[in-house]
């Protein structure tokens, strides 16, 4: 009665084998009848054997026949005896070699035969059975569906039932019983039957009840609209996230195909059915029309469901509402438009005035130089280079702009020919100044090289200046590991900073040195922690006073 | 046939002075012609409206062309020319403030000859101009006319 880890296509198909057993017992019955019949319709030895005893009054030669009459009819009958002995061994070996139980009612349903196997099935001696009303067994809520069924059968109407039956211990067995009215001539005598012990079978379908009311509890707590569709494309389950979103009820959506696809959509929608069917797991951006015609912006996944043999079974259809998404991304790209704009504005509008003060300042002092004294001269040459530091701010933060802006393109980048080409820049732009630079060669990282370079530019245009009131310096570039990790450095031995300012040392126009000292906009140190940032990365700072200054950064 | 004449786009009178100024001072003799929006430029080089009948004939040696222009914009206006079998060889240099990427590509990919950015310093400025009228007027070599 082992049926544990079988499928219910295997129950299934045992059960048929079961019908085949049951019809060749029945034939078998049927069969037997038939064997001890033929004695006793036919004429009976001891009926014969009365002629020849008045025979053998008539004469030896008469007994003689007789005897040897008696003696045939004897071995006839001898044979016919063992023959109907073997006809019920084969039949008993037949019953009681089968894991079900046969058994017959009589027609007030008392036990007139059930085969021993009930000792395993139910733990019952056979004596303790035979005589019993079946309903003594029966569990008191399965009792009038049962009685009900016997009726029937009684009847003539041949149904297979289920119900539960108390094994002597007590404990509940589901039973399945296929049974027939059993008829003696033309009386009906009773019923006879097959019992097979379906408990694993039921625990199992209980076990899948279970665990599809679990899966249905889980889909319905699912925030995202979830819905099954038939291979026909009908809709066979919505949970209930699918009816707040959509506004439709289960009612009026099991069983029909939703037609919820705008036009410009059904082509996407198609295509990412067949590839659904291909079995290809999908993720689509889409829109779906809920109930009452409002667009929804969905994310859709999708996914095949196969039976055993590979045959489609179902479709199943998660929504994410992305509407909302959607609609931030959209102000959000209009928002980085409106930005992209300004920085445009600022580039070019607050640049040109800037480029004629400081024209029309020259202007002045070349076309009216005699109409001014040295300290007017003075007074332009100021208008002019604050006008420039002004045009240097603007594209200083434009680029500051620009660098968080920019789309990131990681590539092969050569840290070290990036260094040596600004290095060269510097020396040619100022050839007098004594700077030994010092640059470890073949530092490739990945990396956008266009914002690596601007990164490199400013630590060392910082380098340069901070070394420029002495004599002679040395800037460095190099590698090295900071706690595990690949770490770049410039170190230059200038003018340093007092670290305890190092904290605003990254902010936009925060600045370390006097302008007189010093000239710069502050924003240098700002782009490049962004870049750095941009390639997940740390940047720090180690400095000394006069001592001079190392940025660390990694990538 | 080609005139000794600069055409220069530009709507902001006193970068219009500051390059007239520069001019002079690189003493670069050329006449310059001041559109001051892209249609009155365009007007120009196709002899229409203002210029019916006078400019058509004559196109200038060299186009300065400022990108951010009333009516028509600087990019418009270089499309046209280029889409002009009259005009498509003339020199045409972008003179701007804008250091965008984007408008560089966008003037390059559309048959831009050069693109120079109107730096805030004067000196640098007339610096540049001087090299820009060296180089277009005396050094290279015009484009063949049909």
């Amino acid at each position: 009665m082992n049926q544990q880890g079988k499928t219910k296509e295997q129950l299934i198909e045992e059960l048929r084998e079961l019908h085949r057993r049951t019809a060749v017992l029945e034939s078998c019955l049927a069969a037997l009848n038939h064997d001890t019949g033929l004695p006793t319709g036919g004429p009976s030895p001891r009926e014969t054997g009365a002629p020849g005893a008045q025979a053998r009054m008539r004469g030896t030669t008469e007994l003689a026949e007789a005897n040897g009459l008696v003696k045939a009819e004897t071995e006839e009958r001898k044979q016919a005896e063992t023959a109907l002995g073997l006809s019920e061994e084969t039949y008993r070996r037949l019953v009681e070699n089968i894991n079900d139980v046969i058994f017959s009612l009589d027609v007030q349903g008392r036990f007139t035969y059930i085969s021993p196997v009930i000792e395993r099935f139910a733990h019952y001696d056979v004596s303790e059975v035979i005589g019993q009303p079946f309903y003594r067994f029966v569990h008191p809520d399965d009792l009038d569906i049962v009685w009900e069924k016997f009726k029937q059968t009684l009847a003539g109407n041949l149904e297979a039932h289920e119900f539960r039956v108390f094994a002597k211990d007590g404990s509940l067995i589901h039973v399945r019983t296929s049974s027939r009215p059993l008829w003696e001539g033309s009386r009906l005598v009773g019923l006879t039957g097959v019992m097979a012990d379906i408990t694993e079978r039921k625990k199992a379908e209980e076990a899948l009840w279970e665990s599809e009311s679990n899966l249905r509890t889980l889909m319905d707590l699912m925030p995202d609209p979830l819905v099954v569709y038939d291979p026909q494309g009908c809709v066979t389950y919505v949970n209930d996230a699918f009816v707040k979103t959509y506004g439709w009820s289960q009612d009026e959506l099991l069983g029909t195909r939703i037609d919820f696809v705008p036009p410009e959509e059904a082509e996407k929608t198609r295509a990412a059915w067949e590839r659904t069917m291909r079995r290809e797991p999908i993720l689509f951006e889409t829109r779906r029309f809920t109930k009452d015609r409002k667009l929804l912006d969905i994310e859709a996944t999708t996914a095949v469901l196969l039976d055993q043999q590979g045959n489609h079974q179902a479709s199943i259809v998660i929504h994410r509402d992305v509407t909302d998404r959607k609609r931030a991304e959209e102000r959000l790209r209009k928002a980085n438009a409106e930005l992209e704009s300004f920085s445009y504005s600022v580039s070019h509008d607050l640049r040109a005035p800037l480029r004629g003060i400081d024209g029309w300042s020259l202007a002045l002092l070349e076309d009216c130089a005699d109409q001014l004294d040295e300290r007017g001269r003075k007074h332009l040459e100021r208008v002019r280079s604050e006008t420039q530091r002004m045009g240097k701010l603007i594209d200083d933060l434009l680029e500051l702009s620009r660098v968080t802006r920019a789309d990131m393109r990681r590539e092969e980048a050569d840290l070290s020919s990036l260094v040596r080409s600004i290095a060269a820049r510097l020396k040619d732009a100022e050839p007098d100044r004594q700077v030994d630079f010092v640059i470890q060669p073949g530092l490739t990282v990945h990396g956008d090289a266009r914002l690596l370079e601007i990164l490199l530019g400013n630590l060392f245009d910082n380098a340069w200046k901070f070394t420029g009131k002495h004599a002679s310096a040395r800037i460095e570039f190099g590698r090295t590991e900071t706690e595990g990790q690949t770490t770049y450095f410039v170190r230059d031995d200038g003018a340093g900073f007092d670290m305890a300012y190092a904290r605003k040392l990254f902010g936009a126009f925060q600045r370390m040195h006097k302008t007189s000292e010093f000239p710069g906009t502050g924003v240098g140190l700002a782009t490049v922690q962004r870049i750095v940032h941009r390639h997940d990365g740390r940047v720090w700072a180690e400095a000394e006073v006069e001592k001079g200054a190392t940025f660390y950064f990694t990538l | 046939m080609q005139s000794k004449v600069i055409l220069l786009v530009e709507d902001n009178p006193s970068d219009i002075g500051l390059t007239q100024r520069a001019f002079e001072q690189a003493r670069i003799g050329n006449e310059l012609v001041v559109a001051q929006d892209g249609q009155e430029a365009l007007d120009y080089l196709f002899g229409m409206g203002e210029w019916a009948g006078k400019g058509a004939t004559a196109l200038p040696a060299l186009v300065l062309l400022d990108l951010k222009l009333p009516r028509v914009d600087g990019l418009e206006v270089l499309k046209r020319i280029r889409g002009d079998a009259r005009t498509k060889r003339l020199p045409v240099v972008i003179l701007t403030s804008s250091g965008e990427q984007q408008d560089m590509a966008e003037s390059y990919d559309l048959g831009a000859n050069s693109y120079i950015r109107k730096p805030v310093d004067f000196v640098q400025f007339a610096g540049a101009v001087r090299q820009l009228g060296l180089y277009w007027l005396v050094l290279n070599e015009p484009p063949p006319t049909e």
